[in-house]
């Protein structure tokens, strides 16, 4: 039995098509508009501060299969290729391989491998979750992480005394993950350098490290006899901090680094400058009616004025 | 009566079909304090980041918005976004004694007794995660008296809440949110992440924060999920 609409019919059919698609756009435009008094605002010419490269057209000094190596002679990985991105850092000036081993689409191992020196900066290994601790003395943790720092090549007379540290993963009593960070910081020449660091992180459970990072500066270059003094150095940040309109209370904190500026106060992420010695100052300032912290960098070769940070 | 039947299955088939066209996205909104040289820096970063990542079937709108006074947070924000993200300053009353705020660009104080409902935001289903990218903002209760943030966005059915136990810088607070929000969305790996292995790898790169970022909440929720791998 077939049923043949009259024309009258189709043009009730058409008719409601109409209606209902009308109600359904004034709907959408109803359900769908923002009842918020903002717009989106325009962000076309953003630069990322790590932007993914396309990793067909982008040429490495090490490729894939080689940083992939990299990771397996360090590391005990899953069997099975990693997926892989290349990674441009604009703030340190570093392009990485981002690998990931995942499974049943989970990450379970991930790094990062410089893409130009073949060097492992970063594992993180999710397999294994700490639910409870059975290191019984710190010494025992350091001993753990010291391993790695063999498997790693780095020589312990380049770092600081490690500081250990244990914390929680999470604030969950329901998915307890319990984790030790063992810290090294770079030093040259007696001084702390600023951004070089080597991290172990160890799962206290099965007494095993699950990550490590490994971010140290090239510093042979760097001058370490300052040029100007303290208190010069501290002239010229009070100064500068309130051409910018913060009012600085005290000086809490001086000291002599290396690192690598990274022209903080000039207001949008720039590529770090080149590594030097640096006074670093932190001074409690007023703005308004606020009070917060600020750190003020200023070259102890120059007297610029060359980073910082400010607290929120 | 076949003709009827026939006419009520179309009008029917029509109104479902309407009814998916007014479906909604999912709403990010990245609030920031202007007076911060870096909290806009960290806004776009998200907003870029975050646009267009899916969520299930649906799709992220990332609002970047600029210097809300609090009203207009805690009635038109809050109560619709399914990720909400504030790089503000923040703090704590009476030297710790009290409860802890995030602090508007007009220096109005935002407690956790201040947070609406969260349960039912734009696109239906609770807020999967409000990260407050300030000082204090992740301090955990310690007098029986105190009600802090983290309380109010989980109370309120907020899944996660992160934010810093301690003081933190405005460069680290935002190099931590653009690497948490780079692995969260997979884009740093082509898989998405949980927001606590997320948060372990970020803190792990950028180490300053290392123990002072907190994570309350479910840690295995997702912010993003079902995107294919593009390469």
């Amino acid at each position: 039995m077939t049923w043949r609409p009259s024309l009258k019919t189709s043009l009730i059919i058409v008719v409601a098509v109409l209606i209902v698609a009308t109600i359904a756009l004034v709907g959408a435009q109803i359900f769908n508009s923002n009842p918020r008094p903002y717009e989106k605002p325009p962000v076309t010419d953003y630069v990322l501060p790590i932007k993914a490269l396309p990793p067909n057209g982008t040429t490495t000094k090490v490729d894939l299969e080689k940083a992939v190596e990299m990771v397996k002679n360090i590391w005990d990985v899953p069997s099975q290729e990693p997926s892989a991105k290349i990674l441009q850092d604009t703030i340190e000036g570093r392009v990485y391989w981002s690998l990931a081993w995942a499974s049943n689409g989970r990450v379970v191992v991930t790094s990062l491998v410089d893409a130009d020196t073949g060097e492992v900066v970063f594992v993180r290994d999710f397999r294994y979750t700490a639910k409870a601790d059975n290191i019984g003395d710190m010494k025992d943790v350091v001993a753990l992480a010291k391993e790695v720092l063999k498997r790693l090549g780095i020589r312990e007379e380049f770092l600081s005394e490690p500081f250990v540290r244990r914390y929680r993963g999470h604030q969950d009593e329901l998915h307890e993950d319990i984790l030790y960070d063992v810290e090294w910081g770079q030093l040259y020449k007696g001084l702390p350098v600023l951004g070089g660091y080597v991290a172990v992180t160890i799962n206290p459970e099965l007494k095993r490290p699950v990550g490590f990072v490994v971010k140290l500066v090239d510093v042979r270059e760097v001058d370490v006899n300052p040029h100007i003094s303290k208190d010069e150095a501290i002239k010229i940040a009070e100064e500068f901090l309130r051409s910018r309109g913060y009012r600085p209370l005290k000086v809490t904190d001086v000291n002599l680094a290396i690192g690598r500026p990274n022209y903080y106060w000039e207001g949008t992420p720039k590529l770090m400058g080149a590594p030097t010695l640096l006074w670093v100052m932190k001074f409690e300032v007023a703005m308004g009616s606020l009070t917060t912290q600020a750190n003020v960098q200023v070259d102890a070769h120059s007297g610029e004025v060359v980073g910082g940070d400010l607290y929120r | 009566m076949l003709k009827r039947v026939t006419l009520s299955f179309c009008l029917l088939f029509m109104i479902l079909s309407a009814i998916s066209v007014v479906r909604a996205d999912w709403w990010m909104d990245v609030h920031y304090d202007s007076r911060l040289p870096y909290a806009d820096d960290e806004a776009y970063a998200i907003y870029q980041i975050m646009k267009d990542e899916p969520l299930g079937s649906e799709y992220y709108t990332v609002w970047v918005l600029q210097d809300w006074c609090k009203q207009s947070i805690v009635e038109y924000s809050l109560p619709y976004a399914k990720v909400w993200h504030m790089a503000s300053h923040g703090g704590i009353d009476y030297w710790g004694l009290g409860n802890n705020f995030l602090l508007t660009h007009y220096d109005e104080k935002i407690y956790g007794g201040d947070v609406p409902d969260l349960s039912n935001v734009h696109g239906g289903g609770a807020m999967i995660l409000a990260f407050a990218s300030a000082c204090i903002s992740g301090a955990s209760k310690f007098w029986p008296w105190q009600y802090m943030l983290y309380q109010g966005f989980l109370d309120k059915g907020a899944l996660a809440y992160m934010g810093y136990k301690d003081q933190v810088g405005d460069y680290d607070a935002y190099r931590f949110a653009y690497y948490f929000y780079l692995y969260a969305s997979g884009d740093a790996t082509g898989y998405s992440m949980s927001i606590g292995d997320a948060k372990s790898v970020a803190e792990q790169l950028v180490p300053s924060v290392k123990d002072n970022i907190q994570l309350y909440g479910n840690p295995y929720v997702m912010i993003v999920y079902g995107e294919t791998w593009e390469y």
